[in-house]
C-alpha cells in the first residue's frame, strides 16, 4: 500500500473521521447510494497537526500533477473543498476560485465567486467524491464559464461505485480498510461488513434500501 | 347608421344635461373651495359605485360607463369638449390656439378591480379634468386633453389588459377580444358590444391615434406600493415602468405515493420540486439585486387538487402561477431563461415534469428624462417634496411611452396599499399632485 494513503487512513481513523454503521439505518449519500461507511474528511480542518501532514501529501500529490500541466487557477468546491483549496493555492501562489453547487444570476461567472479570465485552466480540488455527480456539475459551470478543466484532485474518493468523473485522490475506501486490517484497528465485525460492501457496493447499497 | 363614436358622445351629452343642475353645483363648489369640490367629486364616484364593501367599476361594465358618464357631464357642464373615440375611451379638450401642433396629453382609467378603491384610476382623471379647468383660464398654444382611458385592470378579463388605450394604437387582437370575463360568462367582445362599441368597426379603425400627435403623456396616479408613506413624502415621479412576464399555470406532475412507504431516493414529490425551483429562483433575484438589477418575483397561487391532497399522500401534482417584473426588458429576458434552465435541471434530478404553461408579457417601460426634470423643476418650484421611483404596477403610460411618446407619471402618496377597499389618500396631497400636473402641462402648452 502507498505509505502516503496509509499515513492518512491513520490520521483519518484517529480523528473519528470513518463513521461505520453496523446496524440500522445505512448512510444514505445525496447522489442515492445506500453505504455502511462514511468518511467525514471536513472534519480534519479542525485538527492542525493533522491537518498539515494531510495537506503536505497533497502538496506532493499535486506538485506531481504540475509537472505535467500547470493551471492557471485552484477552483475550490462548494463547500468543504474550499478550506483545502485555499490552502492549496495559497502554497503555489495560484489564484483562487470558488465553484458554487448552482449558479446565481446571469453571466460567464453567474457559478464562481472570484474572478477568471477566459480560457483559464483549472485545478478543481474538493474534499472528497462519491460518484462523481458532483464534480461532473462542476466540470459543466467551467464549461459554460468557457474555462479548461485540466484536473479534478479530491484528498478521499470512495471509488466503490460506478464514476461520472476521472479524478485524482490521496487515498480511497480500499486504503482505509487495507491499512485498518493490518493494524488491526476496526473490530472484525465492522470489518467484515466493510469487506462485503468493497465487493459489490452498488449491489449492497441495492439491498439496503438505496440506489443499485 | 351612427358610429360609436356619435352613439357614444349622445348618450353622455343626454346624461350631462339630465344632472345638469348636479354638475352645475360641484362646478360651483369647486370653484369657490377646489379641496372641498374634489371631495365631493370622489365622493360621488365612490357613491354610483358602492358595493357594500368598496368599488366595483368592471372593464366595459356597467360601473365604469357611470363612473366616465359623471366625469364627462362635469366636462360638458364646464364647457370643455368632450368625445368618445372608437373603443369608448372619453377625451376631454380644451383646444389650443394652434390646434396644428402635436397636444399635451394626460388621463388614467375609471375601472377598478372587485371590491377596490375609490382612487387607483380616479385620482388621474380627476387631476386631469381640473387640468383642464385652470389651462382654460390660459390662452395656450396647444390642446391638452384628458384621456379616461377604458379597461385598464387585468382582474377582469385577464392580461395584459390596457384595451382601450392598446386599442387607439391598434395593438388589441382577436386573442384579447377572446378573453374570457372572470365569470367565464362572455368574452370581452360581447362585454365591449353591451356597452356600444361597434367591436368590428373598431378594429378596422385601428389604429387611430398616432404618436406624433402627442407632444406629452403624463399620467397622475396613486401609489400602490408602500414606498411614499414610508419615505414621508407625498409625491413619486416615476422613471419607469416595470414590464411583467407571468405564466398564469405552472404544472409539476410527479408521482403520488404513501408518504411513509416512499423512501426519498424513489419518491417524484411535485410539491418539493416546486419548492425547490421557488427556492432558486428566490437566490437568483437575492443574488441579482445585489448585483443592482431590478427585479420582484412572486408566486401568487399555489394549489395542489383538494380532491385528492392529503396530509399522508405524496403529492403526485400542483399548479402555481409564477410572475416576475423588472424596469429592464434584458432582465426579464435573460431571467425566463433561467427560470426554464432550472425548471429542465429540476425535472431531470427529480425525474418529473415540468410545465411552465401559457406566457403573457406587458413591456417595461422608459419614462423621459427631460419630463422627469420638468416634474422635478415644477415640484421644487412648489416646495413639495418629492421621491423619485419605479412604479412597480403596470399603468397605461407604458403603452403611450412605447410609442415613443415622451411620458411620465407623478404618483400620489396612498396608505394600505391598493386594489382594496383601504385606499386611503389624502386630498391634500392629491391636490398638491395635480397642481404640479397641471403646472408641467399648461408650461408644456405655452
Amino acid at each position: 500500500m502507498d505509505h502516503d494513503a496509509g499515513l492518512v487512513a491513520d490520521l483519518l481513523l484517529r480523528h473519528d473521521a470513518v463513521k461505520i454503521k453496523t446496524s440500522g439505518e445505512p448512510f444514505v449519500f445525496s447522489s442515492g447510494w445506500a453505504s455502511p461507511v462514511f468518511i467525514d474528511l471536513k472534519r480534519m480542518i479542525s485538527f492542525p497537526d493533522a491537518r498539515n501532514i494531510i495537506m503536505e501529501k497533497t502538496y506532493d500529490h499535486i506538485e506531481r500533477i504540475f509537472n505535467q500541466k500547470k493551471p492557471d487557477m485552484i477552483v475550490g468546491c462548494e463547500l468543504a473543498g474550499v478550506p483545502f483549496a485555499s490552502l492549496v493555492a495559497d502554497r503555489f501562489h495560484l489564484p483562487l476560485v470558488v465553484a458554487l453547487k448552482t449558479r446565481r444570476g446571469f453571466g460567464r461567472l453567474a457559478q464562481f465567486e472570484g474572478y477568471f479570465p477566459l480560457n483559464a485552466k483549472a485545478l478543481l480540488v474538493d474534499d472528497l467524491t462519491t460518484d462523481g455527480a458532483t464534480k461532473t456539475k462542476m466540470a459543466q459551470g467551467l464549461q459554460i464559464a468557457q474555462a479548461e478543466l485540466l484536473d479534478i484532485f479530491v484528498i478521499f474518493a470512495y471509488e466503490t461505485f460506478p464514476q461520472t468523473a476521472t479524478v485524482k485522490r490521496l487515498l480511497n475506501l480500499h486504503d482505509i480498510v487495507n491499512f485498518a486490517r493490518a493494524e488491526n484497528r476496526i473490530p472484525p465485525h465492522e470489518l467484515s461488513i466493510l469487506e462485503d460492501f468493497l465487493r459489490d457496493a452498488p449491489s449492497w447499497s441495492a439491498r439496503h434500501g438505496g440506489i443499485g | 347608421m351612427s358610429s360609436p363614436d356619435t352613439f357614444l358622445a349622445r348618450r353622455i351629452c343626454q346624461g350631462a344635461e339630465s344632472r345638469m343642475s348636479f354638475p352645475t353645483n360641484l362646478l360651483q363648489a369647486l370653484k369657490l373651495d377646489r379641496e372641498e369640490g374634489t371631495k365631493q367629486i370622489f365622493e360621488v364616484l365612490r357613491n354610483l359605485s358602492f358595493d357594500g364593501v368598496g368599488v366595483s367599476r368592471e372593464t366595459y361594465g356597467h360601473g365604469e360607463t357611470k363612473a366616465i358618464d359623471f366625469i364627462a357631464s362635469l366636462a360638458v357642464a364646464s364647457g370643455l369638449s368632450c368625445f368618445a373615440d372608437p373603443a369608448g375611451n372619453m377625451i376631454l379638450e380644451c383646444p389650443g390656439l394652434d390646434t396644428s401642433l402635436p397636444f399635451v396629453a394626460t388621463g388614467s382609467h375609471l375601472d377598478s378591480v372587485p371590491q377596490g378603491g375609490n382612487y387607483d384610476g380616479s385620482a388621474g382623471v380627476v387631476a386631469g379634468l381640473l387640468t383642464l379647468l385652470d389651462a382654460q383660464q390660459q390662452n395656450l398654444s396647444r390642446t391638452l386633453r384628458t384621456y379616461i382611458l377604458r379597461g385598464e385592470e387585468s382582474a377582469w378579463f385577464g392580461g395584459p389588459c390596457y384595451f382601450g388605450s392598446r386599442a387607439m394604437f391598434g395593438q388589441l387582437t382577436d386573442h384579447d377580444l377572446e378573453s374570457m370575463h372572470r365569470s367565464q360568462k362572455r368574452p370581452l367582445r360581447a362585454q365591449m358590444e353591451s356597452c356600444g362599441i361597434q367591436v368590428d368597426a373598431m378594429m378596422e379603425q385601428a389604429p387611430w391615434a398616432e404618436s406624433h400627435q402627442f407632444a406629452a403623456w403624463v399620467e397622475l396616479h396613486i401609489e400602490q406600493g408602500p414606498v411614499l408613506v414610508q419615505k414621508k413624502k407625498p409625491i413619486g415621479i416615476v422613471t419607469g415602468i416595470r414590464g411583467n412576464v407571468r405564466h398564469r399555470k405552472a404544472v409539476i406532475t410527479g408521482e403520488a405515493g404513501h408518504s411513509g412507504a416512499v423512501p426519498r431516493w424513489l419518491r417524484h414529490d411535485a410539491v418539493l420540486a416546486m419548492a425547490e425551483l421557488m427556492h432558486r429562483m428566490d437566490g437568483h433575484w437575492k443574488t441579482l439585486l445585489e448585483q443592482g438589477e431590478d427585479l420582484v418575483l412572486t408566486f401568487g397561487i399555489v394549489e395542489t387538487d383538494a380532491k385528492e391532497h392529503a396530509v399522508s399522500r405524496i403529492p403526485g401534482m400542483v399548479s402555481f402561477s409564477i410572475e416576475y417584473r423588472s424596469q429592464d426588458e434584458t432582465t426579464l429576458k435573460l431571467f425566463g431563461n433561467l427560470l426554464a434552465e432550472e425548471a429542465e435541471d429540476i425535472s431531470q434530478k427529480r425525474k418529473l415534469s415540468i410545465d411552465l404553461g401559457d406566457v403573457s408579457q406587458t413591456k417595461a417601460a422608459i419614462m423621459d428624462p427631460k419630463l422627469v426634470a420638468l416634474a422635478q423643476q415644477t415640484a421644487s418650484d412648489q416646495q413639495v417634496d418629492f421621491e423619485i421611483m419605479a412604479s412597480g404596477a403596470g399603468h397605461d403610460t407604458a403603452v403611450f411611452a412605447n410609442q415613443n411618446i415622451p411620458s411620465t407619471m407623478l404618483f400620489v402618496r396612498n396608505e394600505n396599499g391598493s386594489h382594496n377597499p383601504h385606499e386611503a389618500m389624502d386630498i391634500k396631497d392629491f391636490l398638491a399632485a395635480s397642481h404640479i400636473l397641471s403646472k408641467m402641462l399648461c408650461q408644456l402648452a405655452l
